[in-house]
């Protein structure tokens, strides 16, 4: 029934208003009389008395009371039948918010606001526009990816709740997963992404001025430092520090792009190295990097299935000896307890692990672990694979897992012979993971924010730096995860050592960024519609109540 | 505890007490008792009779006509006034209580005597007590409840000296003529009618059951606009029949009600009544 202007979506409902009938006689009932003392009956015994007037007994009272209640009756009533009425509405809309929370967000612009509240502020303004019919679903990552969803009025709110890392956030999965879900994408952060071309972009970037230093190694005496600067050419001071103690340093003429540093340092029986970069800029996380010696204790064998460039690969890798065991082939880069075991397309499932049937992969993706930085999904190829249940991913074919790794053991469920991964430089870069995963000691090594890395085989607790931080220590695995860059105590029965976690990534480095905000989409046409008004009813018929209830407070 | 403002207090001391009559006094005030043969103002002559003080002859008079005349004196005499309450449960019905609103005029009056050296008796069931101040006086007011016949009773024996009495009631209760009529031994009797709103002037009230304070007795009426306007005559008549035998028994009668500003009354209602001067 909603073909004139006002329409009821339950026309039934209207019988109610018989209910009105009931009001009425009720009007007529009479309650006994009211008891009024007075100080004498002498002169009202003198009156005569006398029965009501009978118009007075038998017409309802017509008191602004009754029409009141009359008037409220007919609102609940009207507000059950579910009226509507015609009007144009804009139909609700689909929102999804991705929001980067890296740690580049956090560099300072130039009016004291981080990029991330910059980007925030512009997309608070824009959900203004939202009404709470507009559904919004948000994307982010804090510990873990985040999803809420709400209506599109609490959306400022949520927003506003949301803080960045201290780590690099990859966002490309959050995009994938809002392309699904949203019909309207939103994207805050400092760069446009290949998939933002569909989505309303609040970018907050600012004209680069950041030096940073992305990737450092020790190797021996030799430290080697690539150092990132974006923006115009500046002098920056770079000093390392063996244990606080300054062994080297020099001012550098950083040009726009990378630039690699090396020197031969003292470092004696140190236990870390830092690596300053003086100056400061606008995103201090990035100018220092820290370098831990653990002590020596794994090493890294491989089991089973070999190949020809195995050998070399793995000769080309700093600090491994090749030898050979009694029934594998050995790699062992120093003697120790509990070695890292990497199986190779092994006939049978290691333990721990399952493995599926065979079958020819044909799209490669792999997953973010330290096992496979930088290596590129392009090199990877097979004629069989397997899938392999138990770990953690490394990398998937056609959606199934072949790659893992679960504690020490590393299993690699695809055959190399036939394969062009190991004639490819990330064949190489692999192998160079696996020792630098494997080794907890005897070298230098560098933690980074949002990426497993090991710990001494004593360690039994880690605390985070005296702040929020984020990170997770996983006890039988000695795997500390940390999304912070900042500074954690690791504890041992020996007692404890400070371990530096740090923010070695170009891509936080690159704080270059892209300043700019989408055209609003003016959201979708409002089309003739029939607007539901039983709300506003129901509002009335409450106040009708109230003011009945203040009517007969009156009265008494 | 009542309380009165400087204002208030200025304006009752600026007014007096009317006594119409002569009244006997044991004390000497600030009034004129009207009482001859005492010392003091003088009044008019009589013709001298054994037994008066020869100090009051008026031999200037003898001289010139050869007879004995007594200079007649109206005694300066402090004023008395005698404050009684209609206590009886019909006295607390209405808003505002009717009783309240006696007890404040009684204390305007009480200043007023105050004002002028008098002394203020209060009547209660106990027997009078009296007061010399206007502070020990609001404290003394609230007397226990008492009926009104024996009262005045007690009144009529018990006041030692004349002065004026003044009597609140609603006047419900026709009894209380022959113990009024007792009191005016006791000097100038002043009926103060009181009569709150909803007595005075009643609202259509529909159907009703009416409850009597005092008996507890109850009748069924239906209190229209017919019903009301009859009920305001009968008043009117009630209250006219006291007036006139009140006027028919040299006492002053005075009706107002109990929400009417009581400041009002005592500075303007009973001056007008002749109460206050």
């Amino acid at each position: 029934m909603a073909d004139g202007w006002l329409g009821l979506g339950s026309p039934s409902a209207l019988w109610a208003l018989f209910s009105l009938l009931a009001l009425l006689l009720f009007s007529f009932w009479r309650p006994r009389p009211r008891r009024v003392v007075v100080a004498s009956l002498r002169l009202w015994s003198r009156i005569p008395r006398r029965a009501p007037p009978i118009r007075a007994a038998r017409r309802p009272r017509l008191s602004m009371l009754l029409v009141v209640q009359a008037l409220a009756v007919a609102a609940l009533v009207g507000a059950m039948a579910e009226p509507s009425v015609e009007g144009k509405l804009a139909p609700p809309r689909r929102i999804s918010v991705v929001v980067d929370t890296s740690a580049r967000m956090g560099a300072v612009r130039a009016d004291r606001r981080t990029r991330f509240e910059a980007a925030r502020d512009r997309a608070v303004e824009a959900a203004r526009e939202l009404s709470h019919l507009d559904r919004a679903t948000l994307f982010w990552i804090d510990d873990a990816p985040r999803r809420w969803e709400g209506p599109g009025t609490e959306l400022a709110g949520r927003l506003r709740g949301i803080r960045p890392l201290r780590s690099r956030v990859p966002i490309e999965p959050l995009l994938r997963m809002a392309m699904e879900s949203g019909d309207d994408v939103w994207v805050l952060s400092d760069r446009p992404w290949n998939a933002t071309g569909r989505c309303r972009e609040f970018l907050a970037g600012e004209p680069p001025d950041n030096s940073g230093v992305e990737f450092v190694s020790a190797e021996g005496n030799a430290l080697f430092v690539r150092i990132v600067r974006h923006g115009p050419a500046r002098d920056v001071r770079i000093a390392v520090s063996a244990d606080g103690r300054e062994v080297a340093s020099e001012t550098l003429r950083l040009e726009p792009g990378l630039r690699a540093w090396g020197r031969t340092i003292e470092a004696g029986e140190a236990k870390k190295l830092t690596v300053d970069l003086g100056g400061g800029d606008h995103l201090a996380l990035d100018d220092r990097a820290v370098l831990h010696r653990f002590d020596p204790e794994d090493g890294v064998r491989l089991e089973g299935g070999e190949h020809p460039l195995l050998a070399r690969a793995l000769q080309a890798v700093p600090g491994v000896r090749l030898g050979r065991g009694r029934t594998a082939v050995l790699y062992r880069t120093l003697r120790g307890a509990g070695d890292t075991t990497v199986y190779v397309d092994p006939p049978g499932a290691p333990a721990g692990f399952e493995l599926g049937e065979r079958f020819v992969p044909k799209e490669w993706s792999l997953a973010g672990h330290p096992l496979t930085r930088d290596l590129r999904v392009e090199h990877f190829s097979s004629a069989g694979a397997r899938e392999v249940r138990g770990g953690t991913p490394l990398a998937w074919a056609d959606g199934r897992c072949v790659a893992a790794v679960r504690d020490r053991s590393i299993v690699l469920a695809f055959d190399l012979t036939p394969s062009c991964w190991p004639s490819e430089w990330s064949f190489v870069l692999f192998w160079t993971n696996v020792v630098d995963f494997a080794r907890t000691g005897g070298a230098w090594r560098a933690l980074r924010a949002g990426e497993p890395a090991r710990l001494p085989a004593d360690t039994t607790d880690v605390e985070g730096p005296p702040r929020n931080a984020l990170f997770s220590f996983d006890r039988d695995g000695r795997e500390l995860l940390a999304y912070d860059a900042g500074t954690y105590r690791a504890r041992t029965p020996s007692g404890g050592v400070e371990l530096a976690v740090n923010l070695l990534d170009a891509r936080e480095s690159d704080t270059a960024g892209v300043d700019r905000t989408g055209a609003a989409d003016g959201g979708r046409a409002p089309s003739p519609a029939r607007l539901p008004i039983g709300f506003h009813a129901c509002v009335a018929a409450s106040l009708l109540v109230f003011l009945s209830w203040l009517l007969e407070l009156r009265s008494r | 505890m009542m309380r009165f403002d400087e204002a208030t207090l200025r304006r009752l001391e600026s007014l007096r007490l009317a006594v119409r009559r002569a009244v006997r006094g044991r004390g000497e005030g600030d009034r004129s008792a009207g009482r001859r043969g005492g010392a003091s103002e003088f009044v008019a002559h009589r013709a001298y009779a054994p037994g008066d003080d020869f100090r009051a002859i008026d031999w200037q008079v003898y001289a010139r006509l050869g007879q004995l005349f007594v200079r007649e004196r109206a005694r300066e005499e402090r004023l008395t006034l005698h404050l009684a309450f209609d206590t009886s449960p019909s006295m607390a019905v209405g808003s505002p209580a009717k009783l309240d609103q006696a007890r404040r005029v009684a204390a305007g009056l009480a200043a007023a005597a105050f004002a002028e050296s008098g002394r203020v008796v209060v009547w209660g069931a106990g027997g009078g007590r009296a007061f010399e101040s206007l502070g020990s006086l609001l404290s003394g007011l609230e007397t226990p409840p008492a009926a009104p016949g024996p009262l005045l009773r007690a009144l009529r024996l018990g006041a030692r000296e004349r002065g004026i009495v003044a009597f609140f009631s609603d006047l419900w209760d026709e009894d209380l003529r022959e113990p009024l009529l007792a009191s005016a031994s006791a000097g100038d009797v002043a009926v103060l009618h009181l009569l709150a709103p909803d007595e005075a002037d009643p609202p259509p009230l529909g159907r009703v059951r009416f409850a009597d304070a005092e008996t507890e007795e109850e009748i069924d009426r239906f209190v229209g606009e017919e019903e009301t306007s009859r009920y305001r005559t009968l008043l009117a008549e009630h209250c006219e029949s006291w007036k006139r035998w009140c006027r028919e028994h040299g006492m002053s009668y005075v009706r107002f009600g109990s929400d009417a500003p009581w400041e009002e009354i005592v500075t303007g209602t009973l001056r007008e009544a002749g109460v206050l001067e």
